[in-house]
């Protein structure tokens, strides 16, 4: 019996590392299997047989998590978070465009493809927070499930890319700017590559962001606690992002987003997405786990 | 005679609601129940009872709360709730109008 107690706690390892660690969810799959094995063990059969088939009969974890990924209608479609991606970077080059309609040749180019990187500083130390936050996160949160891994290389990759490509493009715009000489076209692509990914990548934070925490928080126990984690922490940070963004932009002065100053506008969505984060985490009850590990 | 794939998920909503309308129970004697109804045709890989109890739980269908077993485990139990009932005599009627129509498509080729 002690064998199968252990053979069980196994078990549930194995369910928590595809279900993530909802500890309500494996008690209550852990009965089912207690439930399989008594009803096999009472037609005769031997206790180790009995276990192995009650586990064919659950069923592979990843399977049931499958199924239940299916039934969580909080989570964002794709195709909303790609639309909303897709607008802003319409909105962002639209606006390089109205920009930059006034000038002309290599000055039109360059306001175009540089266009928001003279604050390529704080960006680079926001993307740096974002990473630092997330890997500190991978330290102290042991078992993640597959998923929260995958989601980890993703969030890490991003991060990387994006402080990658604007780090290349204000050494290319600074070598420019230095020789007075853009050269006929060799930086552009590079350039406008490094404009859309470091666009896409602050984008998709906020966006996919924005929607995964009210997600997470606002009834969907099964999403991965490593991804609520990560976006506890991303919040704060675009805060944070929003004070840098003040300074930095400061002077820009004539860069709006919808009729408002960019400097205001990312202090207030900085602020803004703290206080959403802090006031659907509480009262939800999605930081509870962080603190109530369950030994296995 | 095993059912298709697609008709197994289709019908574990109507089927796990019916099982809840006789009364109160719990994952695995739901699926007894459904087992001993089809003569064990209908054969659910267990685990999947349990995003389809918790779907219904967010509709607010069912209730759930947590008991012990005779042996005094810890067990879940689902109850249907007033929702629930009114999900169940819809779900009847869709499932008796698709049965109706079938029925008398079939009749005339087959009898």
């Amino acid at each position: 019996m002690h064998d199968m107690e252990q053979r069980l706690a196994a078990w549930r390892k194995t369910a928590a590392a595809e279900l993530g660690h909802d500890d309500e969810l494996l008690d209550e799959l852990e009965s089912h299997l207690r439930d399989l094995i008594v009803s096999y063990t009472a037609e005769g059969i031997p206790l180790a047989r009995a276990f192995d088939k009650a586990v064919g009969q659950i069923g592979a974890a990843r399977g049931i998590g499958l199924e239940f990924a299916k039934i969580d209608d909080r989570l964002p479609p794709a195709g909303i978070v790609t639309s909303a991606l897709v607008v802003l970077m319409g909105f962002r080059f639209l606006y390089n465009i109205w920009t930059a309609r006034s000038h002309d040749g290599q000055e039109y180019l360059r306001d175009l493809m540089s266009a928001g990187f003279e604050s390529a500083t704080s960006l680079i130390l926001v993307t740096a927070l974002l990473g630092v936050s997330h890997l500190a996160l991978r330290l102290f949160y042991k078992n993640p499930t597959r998923g929260e891994r995958r989601h980890s290389r993703i969030f890490l990759g991003n991060y990387f890319l994006a402080a990658l490509l604007m780090a290349g493009s204000i050494w290319l715009n600074q070598a420019a700017l230095a020789t007075q000489v853009y050269p006929d076209g060799t930086w552009l692509l590079p350039s406008v590559a490094a404009t859309i990914a470091v666009r896409v990548n602050l984008a998709a934070m906020v966006v996919w962001g924005s929607m995964m925490a009210l997600g997470a928080c606002l009834g969907f126990r099964h999403l991965s606690l490593r991804i609520k984690s990560v976006l506890v922490a991303l919040f704060p940070v675009l805060a944070l992002f929003g004070i840098l963004g003040r300074d930095a932009f400061s002077d820009l002065p004539n860069l709006f987003v919808f009729g408002v100053p960019i400097q205001l506008f990312l202090t207030g969505l900085g602020l803004l997405a703290a206080v959403i984060i802090v006031a659907a985490a509480l009262p939800a009850g999605c930081l509870k786990p962080y603190w109530r590990k369950r030994a296995l | 005679m095993k059912l298709d794939k697609e008709l197994v998920a289709a019908s574990s909503v109507p089927l796990v609601l019916s099982v809840l309308a006789e009364g109160e129970s719990y994952g695995y004697a739901i699926i007894q129940r459904v087992k001993e109804l089809s003569g064990g045709e209908i054969e659910w890989s267990d685990g999947m009872l349990y995003p389809v109890l918790h779907w219904l739980e967010k509709q607010e269908w069912v209730t759930s709360r947590w008991g012990e077993s005779d042996s005094g485990r810890k067990r879940k139990y689902y109850t249907l709730t007033e929702g629930g009932r009114k999900a169940t005599r819809e779900q009847r009627e869709q499932w008796n109008l698709v049965n109706r129509t079938l029925t008398q498509l079939w009749k005339p080729r087959y009898a």
